[in-house]
């Protein structure tokens, strides 16, 4: 336990991980910058998390929006670079908690939150203690005076504190798929890969044709994720747990729009590295410094860290001076009185009056699949698909979209000239999956067969019409 | 002995590690965790879905008989997503509680940007509209058993009214809910 609270060791992890973060959110935050007026000044749309957002914060200024953007910019910089590193990972978390307040829908993103957490952190190692411009100047200094200079040793603690995140992360989306049955059996799934605003074209989509497949993966997903943290808190299973960890990050990537949820996941597995694994990587010198040697009087140190401490705030304001002339010079929303205001898009008499009148889909459309089977399972249909026995039966699953109107069903069983058996069902707004079982008479002749379904839109311009919605053909066989 | 800075990190890390593990046993008890500054420590990830993709237009009719497009408007270029979809558009609708409230703020800020502009000709009128369409067909999917369905089709639907008075002020109609 002493070891654990008091423990130290090599920086390197950290400032690795550093760097890596540090990386990921300034490509971020450089796409968003030239549009950081509309996201978080008073010209765009204020669009705060509720509830404690409006009390406590306002939209800012479009110059306030530009000159704290920018600066987030440069302390991001600077935590790259590892200037004033962790006076800069402190004030880039600080500022990202305001901007993730104020634009609830596009900034306080998980892959956000997360890396908050990550930075502030990060902001109690020692992560500046290698491979920043701190522990240049610090040589530097050493060299003139003709000092020694030891690597300062980094607190455990942070980085452990880092592990209760993962292990909170991880645990965290395990138990919210265990409050939702439809991961299970691969629907969440299929629908999100689906979906334009999550599934990545190409990989995402074509994974969606796969539907037990999905629900495999689901269930795998779901144990991956409870397994995930006792693999990387366990000595032996540690890199195992990584090469997991990292494999599902690269996956989810590669099929799903996150934004940047897996690359800053990448980037916190990266706490779960050590000395042993980079000295692996790389052929470097072992870190066993026990904590800095102060060769300076306070005094010398005070006028030193003043000195640069100054730099740092010269630079900095030069910074945001800069970012706030070249956006007030483009002013893409006139927002600065340099351009007109943007206008509006107009549209004539007819274009409002095409667009305001309801268009409903066909009765088809609520139907997302139909699947045949013998059996049911995880509410899909299994089994057999194409040839059945007499005495058999034949389920038909459909999915249905949600929301749907309630709908009236006629199902019907067809030879090629006689209809053999039919039934009328109401489904109601509220089911998302319906069922039918049609039970093969033992006297039947064997032969082709249809099961049909005909629905009723009462939404549609003609509510009474009949719609076929399934058409599907099996063949019964003799034993 | 710890020194001060120690200390320091040590009571963080004990409040960093309770409150995780509060909030953790807290979520797995079936709890809400998810309001307010909650959301920093809530780990949701896939909460649920949907099977419609949709998009929200909003359009205002002037006294001339015009129409205005409002939303998405001049003020909202950004997108991390093809397609147009506006940072409302991650939400899951328009009729969706939170959505709705920052729908009608952005209604109301561009409405107001709109008398300034066009002093001369109104809004007298403004249509919430949502278009959408299967997921399904997002991947040119063609499911077994179903007719074969039109890939680009789009429908649409209005999901909510206002009048404008002559003072200016927006004057919300109960939202149509329901089907799509």
């Amino acid at each position: 336990m002493k070891s654990l609270l008091l423990g130290r060791e090599s920086p390197r992890p950290v400032a690795v991980l550093r760097i890596v973060l540090c990386s990921i959110l300034l490509v971020d935050a450089l796409r968003h910058w030239p549009y950081c007026v509309e996201l978080y000044s008073n010209v765009g749309h204020f669009s705060p998390l509720p509830e404690i957002s409006e009390s406590l914060l306002a939209a800012f200024s479009p110059a306030q929006a530009v000159i704290i953007h920018t600066l987030y910019v440069f302390f991001l910089i600077t935590s790259l670079a590892g200037w004033w590193t962790r006076a800069s990972l402190a004030a880039v978390g600080s500022i990202l908690v305001v901007l993730s307040l104020i634009d609830y829908p596009l900034t306080l993103r998980k892959d956000t939150v997360i890396s908050i957490h990550l930075l502030l952190l990060l902001a109690l190692t020692r992560c500046d203690a290698v491979w920043s411009l701190d522990r240049r100047f610090a040589m530097q200094r050493c060299l003139n005076s003709g000092h020694a200079l030891s690597t300062p040793l980094s607190p455990e603690l942070s980085r452990r504190l880092m592990h209760v995140l993962l292990l909170s992360i991880y645990w965290g989306a395990a138990i919210t798929k265990f409050h939702m049955p439809d991961f299970f059996n691969g629907e969440l799934l299929e629908f999100s890969l689906l979906d334009e605003r999550w599934g990545r074209p190409v990989i995402g989509h074509r994974l969606a044709d796969f539907p037990r497949l999905l629900a495999i993966m689901g269930v795998a997903t779901t144990m991956l994720e409870v397994c995930l943290p006792v693999l990387l808190f366990g000595r032996r299973t540690r890199r195992i747990g990584l090469l997991l960890a990292a494999s599902f990050h690269i996956g989810l990537f590669l099929t799903m729009r996150l934004d940047g949820f897996s690359p800053v996941m990448l980037a916190a597995l990266v706490s779960f590295t050590n000395e042993d694994d980079l000295q692996r990587l790389t052929a470097m010198n072992r870190i066993s410094g026990s904590g800095e040697i102060r060769e300076w009087t306070w005094l010398r140190t005070l006028a030193r860290q003043s000195v640069n401490g100054g730099w740092f705030v010269i630079v900095g304001a030069l910074f945001a001076v800069f970012g706030l002339a070249w956006q007030s010079s483009t002013d893409t929303y006139g927002a600065f009185g340099n351009r007109p205001e943007s206008g509006f898009e107009r549209l004539s008499h007819a274009e409002l009056l095409s667009i305001t009148t309801d268009h409903y889909p066909p009765v088809h459309q609520y139907f997302h699949a139909i699947h045949l089977g013998d059996s049911t399972a995880n509410r899909r249909a299994l089994g057999k698909t194409t040839r059945f026995l007499p005495g058999e039966t034949v389920v038909v699953a459909a999915r249905l979209m949600l929301p749907h109107p309630d709908l009236q069903l006629r199902c019907v069983l067809l030879t090629r000239d006689n209809v053999v058996w039919s039934h009328d069902r109401q489904v109601p707004a509220t089911d998302s999956h319906f069922f039918l079982g049609v039970t093969l008479d033992e006297a039947l002749p064997a032969g082709e067969y249809r099961i049909q379904i005909d629905a009723r839109n009462p939404l549609s311009q003609s509510p009474n019409m009949l719609e076929t919605v399934c058409s599907a053909a099996f063949v019964v066989t003799n034993r | 002995m710890a020194t001060i800075g120690q200390k320091a990190i040590i009571a963080i890390g004990v409040l960093y590690a309770g409150y995780s593990g509060w909030h953790l046993v807290t979520f797995a008890m079936g709890g809400k965790v998810t309001v307010g500054p909650n959301y920093f420590w809530t780990w949701d990830m896939f909460p649920g879905y949907e099977t419609w993709s949709h998009r929200t237009y909003v359009v205002g009719e002037t006294s001339s008989g015009k129409g205005v497009q409002l939303y998405p408007g001049p003020r909202e270029r950004f997108s991390t997503r093809p397609g147009g979809i506006s940072r409302l558009d991650l939400f899951p609708g328009y009729q969706n509680g939170q959505a709705k409230l920052l729908y009608q703020s952005a209604i109301q800020r561009e409405h107001e940007i709109y008398r300034r502009l066009h002093p001369s000709d109104p809004l007298v009128q403004i249509i919430v509209i949502e278009q959408f369409w299967p997921a399904r067909s997002n991947a040119d999917r063609q499911p077994q058993y179903l007719p074969a369905i039109d890939l680009d089709a789009r429908y649409s639907r209005v999901l909510d009214t206002a009048t404008v008075d002559p003072q200016g002020a927006i004057l919300w109609n109960a939202d149509r809910k329901g089907e799509p």
